[in-house]
This record gives structure tokens, sequence and C-alpha cells, in this order.
């Protein structure tokens, strides 16, 4: 997961940003099982993102303000790989109400 | 080489869309495209399909190009891209008797999980239509759902071509792939615009086009 974290660094937050990241976090279920919750949320919000701008356009605001969020999410979900369950629990929770555009 | 009628057909095109207004320009707030370029238009095709006289002009016109390129590709069937490139794909299919599909961004995931709707592909050429190219990828998507369903699939038309940037024609060319636009921004810049754009809009489109990966750089996008 920290490799996904600093492949997002690199990324300059265009639709395919999104769908690269829903295959790369689905894909990494495999090899880090204790993450799959988590990998599988973030996944489905990137999608939504992704299906939602696909046809429409995306302003540089927005997308700079997505890849923030989404850099944000999955960075609380790597400093808490080894924290206790009630607080991964917790950013789990918070990671599946979240989208990455301003509600 | 661009041929006269190509040319001839491009700014038609470039015509319609500014008729239609769907050439957005956002000299204050630049648009991400799909590859994270940065760009100061957004291109919307869509509009083309909800005026009845417009969407008959652009489909002539995309009907003219499918029978130059009959005479030298045996297509036997038009698949629509999801969305947009439905319509377009099925209004062609009308007017030349071939064969009509349309394949979804991604399978249905339930039921016979099918991507491809329409009937069987297998074994069919088929040509790709979509709206709008820009990087490709999505191209992509759909040509691998179309040949993971036994479509032979070597060419796609689309009205517009995004062709600022250097990716898509070596993406496609490298999955064997031939992209067909009917108008590229060379023909929305020597097209009658119909007073849609003003005189600055129409500098901030030249200063993008003149070195889009810099332009991009500049306003948040990619930079290489």
């Amino acid at each position: 997961m920290r490799e996904l974290l600093e492949w997002l660094k690199s990324q300059k937050g265009g639709v395919s940003t999104y769908w690269e990241f829903q295959l790369r976090a689905l894909k990494l279920r495999a090899t880090e099982p204790e993450q799959a919750a988590c990998l599988s949320l973030l996944a489905d919000i990137a999608g939504r993102f992704a299906d939602k701008y696909y046809e429409e356009p995306l302003p540089v605001d927005a997308a700079a303000g997505a890849l923030d969020r989404l850099g944000k999410l999955l960075g609380k979900a790597v400093e808490n790989i080894e924290a206790d369950a009630a607080t991964r629990l917790r950013v789990l929770n918070e990671i599946s109400v979240s989208e990455l555009e301003p509600g | 080489m661009t041929s006269i009628a190509a040319k001839e057909r491009g700014q038609k095109i470039a015509e319609i869309m500014f008729k239609a207004g769907a050439i957005h320009v956002s000299r204050q707030q630049p648009y991400i495209l799909a590859a994270g370029w940065a760009s100061p238009v957004y291109v919307d095709i869509r509009l083309l399909i909800g005026e009845p006289e417009l969407r008959q002009q652009a489909v002539a016109l995309a009907t003219d190009w499918m029978k130059e390129a009959l005479q030298t590709s045996a297509f036997d069937a038009l698949v629509g891209a999801e969305t947009a490139g439905i319509p377009f794909a099925a209004w062609i299919a009308e007017r030349t008797g071939l064969k009509f599909r349309y394949i979804r961004k991604r399978p249905l995931g339930i039921g016979r999980n099918a991507q491809v709707e329409g009937g069987a592909i297998d074994g069919l050429n088929a040509l790709l239509v979509d709206d709008l190219t820009t990087d490709g990828r999505s191209k992509l998507n759909f040509v691998r759902g179309l040949r993971a369903a036994g479509a032979h699939v070597e060419h796609i038309l689309t009205i517009f071509y995004h062709d600022a940037f250097p990716d898509a024609g070596v993406r496609l060319g490298q999955a064997g792939l031939t992209l067909h636009a009917l108008a590229t921004w060379s023909d929305v810049l020597a097209a009658q615009d119909d007073g849609q754009l003003s005189t600055q809009d129409r500098q901030e489109i030249e200063r993008f086009l003149s070195d889009p990966v810099a332009w991009s750089a500049r306003h948040g996008g990619r930079s290489a």
C-alpha cells in the first residue's frame, strides 16, 4: 500500500489516474490480503470519481482537490496499518463515507 | 497527406461543432484531460446529437467518410462506444446498411456479463465509432472488449480527435489500430467560428496548440 501511495504522489490526476488507481488497488488485495477491505473501499471511491468525469469536464481545481483527498485517505490508511482493530475500523468507516469531490 | 476532401469535411465538422456550442474555452480554470494534461478547451460532441439539423449534417459527413473507407476496408459492423458513440454508429449504420452493435465501458457484471450488445460480434470486421478521442486509453479498453468477444478490430472512427498531445497515436498504433478523425484542432482553427470564440479565446487556443506540453505544465497539468 505504501508503493501505491508513492505512485499516486507522482500523478497529475486526470481520469486515467483513477482508473489506474482502481486497478492497482484491486490487484494489491492479492498480495496484501490484510488490507483488502481498505483497498476495495479506496478502489470504489476512485472508480466512482472516474465514472463521473469520464464524460464531463474536469476543472483543474477539482482534479487537484480529488487527488489531494485520495492521497490523504490512502495516507491515513498507510499510517494505521499497524494500529489496533478499533482504529483501523474507524479509518475504514471514514473511507467508506468519503467521496473525492466536495459534497 | 490530408486530401482536399478530408480538409473540407474537417472544416465542416468544425463549423457544426461551433454551431452546436461544442467547444468550450476556459481561460481562468483549465480542464484536466483524462491523461492528466491541462487544456483550456473542453469539447462536447454530445451537443451535436440533440439538434436535428446539426446531427444530420454531421452524420452525412461521417457517412461520406464511411463510404470511402468501405472501398478499401471490408467492415461488417459498426460498433458504438458507450455512450456518445452509440447514436453516431447507429445513424451511420442505418445509412450504410451495415450491422450495428454497441459496447459498454465494462461488462454488465450480471446475467450474460456481456460487454457487446446488439448481436454476435465473433468473426466480424468491426469499426469502433466514438464521439471523441483524447489520449486513446478508453478506445483501447473498448477494443480489448471487442477482441475478447472475437471481433477483428483495426480501425477507429471519431468525430473529433484532440490531437494536441503525443500519446494517443503511438498507443493505438502499438495495439494495431488506426485512428480516423473527421476533424482535429487544425480544422477548428481554420473554420468559421460563428462568433463563438472571442479574440482572447482564439489566442489562448493558439498559445496552447503552439506548445501543448508546456501550456499544460504551466497550468497544473502534466509536463511530460
